[in-house]
């Protein structure tokens, strides 16, 4: 396994006008190899976001490096960054994020035709990967009409059409039920290990981490521990998780 | 009490994005009823001179047209104001204010906003009164140091439009509130709106009726029609606009996704799919915008040429400058008048003197020709003609011409083609034997004119009989007057002070007496009138325009800042985000102006013909 995300003393402070500068992310190193599922695990306010949206482009780091396959991030020109997210990077949101004005084929397929690629490829990518997502049905729906786990299957095949080189899963199960939040996580683990696509989840709940073959825990914008699946199957990763977070809260209060 | 009028003040200045545009509008509407109504109080004033009435009334149908456009506007506007406040409604609702404290905040908001609009419109409407009085006086050579031009009825009428719309507006909110509970229409709001569906029937019928519309617009070339028609056509392309913006947009734009080759480009990818979205939430704004951008066009259009043709309609209607009838024969008249343009400074440089009966209206059917009375039924430029009968030596006195007729043998005139080689009237055939090419100073009307000369007076007064069936010969006799055309030099001023004397003088038979120098000014003074009330509705036009594109462009905004923040995570850049917005944008803008600009094209022959 090759190395396929590296993040080196990466900082992020966000200085507002007349407030105290904030530091969200404090010196956080860690790679992510090719064909991994990583889960970024932390409360809401630990950085965790934040650390998504840098490696997504979507903002820019204060200090240290971040490489993708190594491309050095910073180097990427705020003009060729859309470009850059729709060859490199798919994204899987909580809300979902599909479009209300196309139906799930168009929806699926945005990303595509943004990079301008010909209809027969689009098609061809769809049919394999609809079956395997189970949308094959609702391929002329609209989003209204489907249920929430529908759409999250949906924003996971416009994720993987552009066959991303990482997947990037922002709480993913954050708005489905804890049925439909297994399905997907099921779905994810399955996409992990029969194409090889590597993973990278930020989330807060531990089931959802717990299907992920290595958790990073975050806090007050550091990594605070990691934890390696290795052989232990789901639901005793799961204990080991719990039992990690139990031990961080307990420090916690010792902290204070 | 202090409470709500905190809480309505600071709604007001933290949505001003929204109330100031508001504002700006009631406040504009306000000074346009404030300018119509200031004309129409000083109506008396302005047209002192002439037509005081008509200018009573033009002005009043100006003003109670600005007013009912005015509730539409204010109504349409408010409307949107509060679709784009539910959510906030909504919150105050959850927070726990009931319907009662809701209305109390909604009606207080009212208020404030109405004393704005008082104090603006006021303003505004004061110093746009008084520049329109300026300029309406100029037109009309009227003495404007007389009054100021402002009066405390026409202010007290439009502060109480004024009032009594925030009044209607009150009672819609309230209204509003008793039916729906905000927090209902909060979720309402949040759930996905269905895939427009083609309205195939919608389609088909504004399709016809557009097609409808137009062809009455360009077929007919009747002028008489074209008044009655276009009323018709107008309805017709209006609601066919409706439709067509409607269903017709929405038909294109899934054609348009239909065809997967064109569609699967990024740029017409999102923008087919946004429009088609968007067409059926503002296919009507998009219309309205349309139609009132066509009726902006039209009426300045038409109220312009009408004003810059003044010349021309007074050419038309008075083609000599003085003209008046005396008694059949009767002599002295000429130099009567002579002597009382000498008075006047006012030189006689020719008279032309026609004796005959008055001109009548009557129906040619083939080559008879019947009086008014016998046919009930449509006039038409096809049939009915303006006929004047004279004798042989009327027409050479006239024009001076030597012709003969004898027997039953007839001279013509006609402004359109008659090709008969005899002409019936009653019980007798006439056989035209001279057609004459050209009748000076021939009225020109919309009725084509047809002049028959005859050998002898008898003749003309039998067949004056048969065109007036129910008037006894003697007073068909009597109705034979002399009219003389006499043409001046002489200051304007001068020939409208000589009409005046020769009116009161007794010369000429009471009401003959026309002057092409007074009927300029009767003429310029409707016209300037006719384009005053056109710039005024223009104005109240564009505003409405503004508003409709303002709110539209706001509404759209918000609902599309979600939409694309998505594609930007996908993978649209944001100079692309730039790109579609803008193309959307114009074409928005575009679509409208087009429509309108084709309207027009239709329209402006038919409305330049009447």
């Amino acid at each position: 396994m090759s190395t396929l995300l590296k993040l080196k003393n990466v900082e992020k402070t966000y200085t507002s006008r007349g407030a105290q500068p904030v530091q969200a992310l404090v010196n956080i190193s860690f790679t992510v190899e090719s064909g991994e599922f990583v889960a970024i695990m932390g409360e809401s306010g630990s950085g965790k976001s934040t650390l998504l949206n840098l490696i997504a482009t979507l903002d820019n780091p204060t200090g240290g490096e971040i490489t993708l396959n190594g491309q050095d991030l910073r180097k990427v020109k705020e003009g060729a960054r859309a470009k850059f997210r729709r060859e490199h990077l798919g994204f899987i949101f909580q809300d979902f994020d599909l479009l209300d004005t196309f139906n799930v084929q168009d929806n699926i397929f945005l990303p595509l035709v943004l990079a301008k690629k010909p209809l027969a490829i689009m098609k061809n990518r769809l049919a394999k990967l609809a079956p395997r997502l189970g949308i094959s049905d609702l391929l002329q729906k609209y989003p209204y009409e489907l249920s929430g786990g529908q759409q999250q299957r949906v924003a996971a095949a416009r994720a993987m059409i552009t066959e991303p080189e990482i997947l990037l899963a922002d709480e993913p199960t954050g708005a489905l039920d804890s049925k439909t939040s297994s399905e997907l996580l099921d779905l994810l683990t399955d996409v992990n290990a029969q194409s090889q696509q590597t993973i990278l989840m930020v989330t807060h709940s531990a089931v959802a981490a717990s299907h992920s073959q290595r958790v990073l825990f975050i806090r007050d914008g550091q990594i605070f521990h990691q934890l390696y699946r290795g052989e232990l199957n789901q639901p005793d990763f799961l204990t080991r998780i719990s039992e990690t977070m139990t031990a961080m809260l307990t420090k916690e209060g010792e902290g204070q | 009490m202090k409470f709500y009028f905190k809480l309505a003040a600071t709604n007001l200045k933290a949505d001003r994005r929204l109330f100031v545009p508001f504002v700006m509008t009631t406040s504009f509407l306000m000074a346009i009823n404030l300018i119509m109504l200031n004309a129409y109080t000083s109506s008396d004033v302005l047209f002192s001179q002439f037509g005081a009435a008509a200018g009573r009334s033009l002005f009043m149908f100006g003003s109670v047209t600005t007013a009912i456009i005015s509730v539409i506007l204010v109504i349409y506007a408010n409307n949107f104001l509060r679709k784009q406040r539910i959510q906030q409604l909504g919150l105050y609702n959850i927070i726990g204010f009931g319907k009662g404290e809701l209305s109390k905040m909604m009606a207080i908001e009212k208020l404030l906003l109405l004393l704005t609009t008082l104090l603006l419109g006021g303003l505004l409407g004061t110093v746009l009164s008084r520049i329109s009085y300026l300029t309406l006086a100029k037109a009309l050579h009227v003495n404007h140091h007389l009054e100021f031009g402002l009066s405390q009825q026409a202010f007290s009428i439009a502060g109480i439009i004024t009032i009594s719309l925030f009044i209607i507006l009150m009672f819609i909110d309230e209204i509003w509130l008793i039916r729906k509970q905000p927090i209902d229409i909060v979720r309402e709001q949040s759930a996905g709106e269905r895939e427009p569906k083609v309205a195939w029937l919608t389609l088909i019928i504004s399709v016809g009726c557009l097609i409808a519309g137009y062809t009455l617009a360009v077929v007919i070339t009747n002028p008489l029609e074209a008044m009655s028609m276009f009323f018709f056509a107008v309805v017709f392309v209006i609601a066919g606009t409706y439709g067509l913006f409607t269903s017709g947009s929405v038909f294109i734009l899934k054609w348009l996704r239909n065809r997967q080759n064109y569609y699967y480009k990024p740029k017409h990818f999102i923008n087919v799919s946004n429009l088609l979205y968007r067409m059926q939430q503002n296919g009507a704004g998009l219309a309205s915008i349309a139609i009132l951008v066509t009726m902006t066009l039209i009426t300045l259009a038409t109220t312009a040429t009408l004003f810059f043709g003044i010349n021309e309609i007074v050419d038309q209607q008075t083609p000599v400058d003085l003209s008046y009838s005396v008694k059949a024969n009767h002599q002295a008249a000429a130099s009567r008048v002579t002597e009382l343009a000498k008075i006047h400074h006012v030189r006689v440089r020719s008279i032309r003197t026609f004796t005959g009966p008055s001109s009548t209206l009557a129906l040619l059917k083939k080559d008879r020709l019947n009086s008014q009375n016998t046919i009930s039924g449509p006039f038409g430029f096809d049939n009915a003609r303006s006929v004047q009968l004279m004798t042989i030596d009327s027409y050479n006195q006239y024009t001076g011409e030597h012709r003969a007729l004898t027997g039953n043998n007839i001279l013509i005139y006609t402004s359109n083609h008659y090709a008969g080689k005899t002409l019936k009237i009653g019980g007798q055939t006439f056989h035209v034997a001279i057609r004459a090419t050209n009748f000076a100073n021939a009225p020109k009307t919309f009725i084509p004119n047809l002049f028959v000369a005859f050998p002898s007076e008898t003749q003309m007064l039998d067949a004056l009989h048969h065109l007036y069936p129910n008037k006894s010969s003697a007073e068909l006799k009597s109705s034979v007057t002399t009219n003389q055309d006499v043409m001046l030099s002489g200051s304007h001023a001068n020939q409208v002070k000589l009409y005046q004397d020769l009116n009161k003088s007794g010369i000429a038979l009471p009401d003959t007496v026309q002057s092409r120098a007074v009927n300029y000014d009767d003429t310029a003074s409707m016209m300037s009138s006719f384009l005053f009330l056109g710039i005024v509705f223009s104005a109240t036009f564009i505003l409405a325009t503004l508003l409709i594109l303002y709110y539209k462009q706001l509404a759209e905004g918000y609902a599309d800042e979600r939409r694309y923040t998505i594609l930007q995570r996908v993978g649209l850049s944001l100079r692309e985000v730039r790109a579609t917005i803008n193309s959307q944008l114009l074409m928005l803008f575009y679509l409208p102006l087009v429509v309108a600009a084709m309207h027009v094209g239709f329209a402006l022959p038919s409305s330049s013909a009447s």
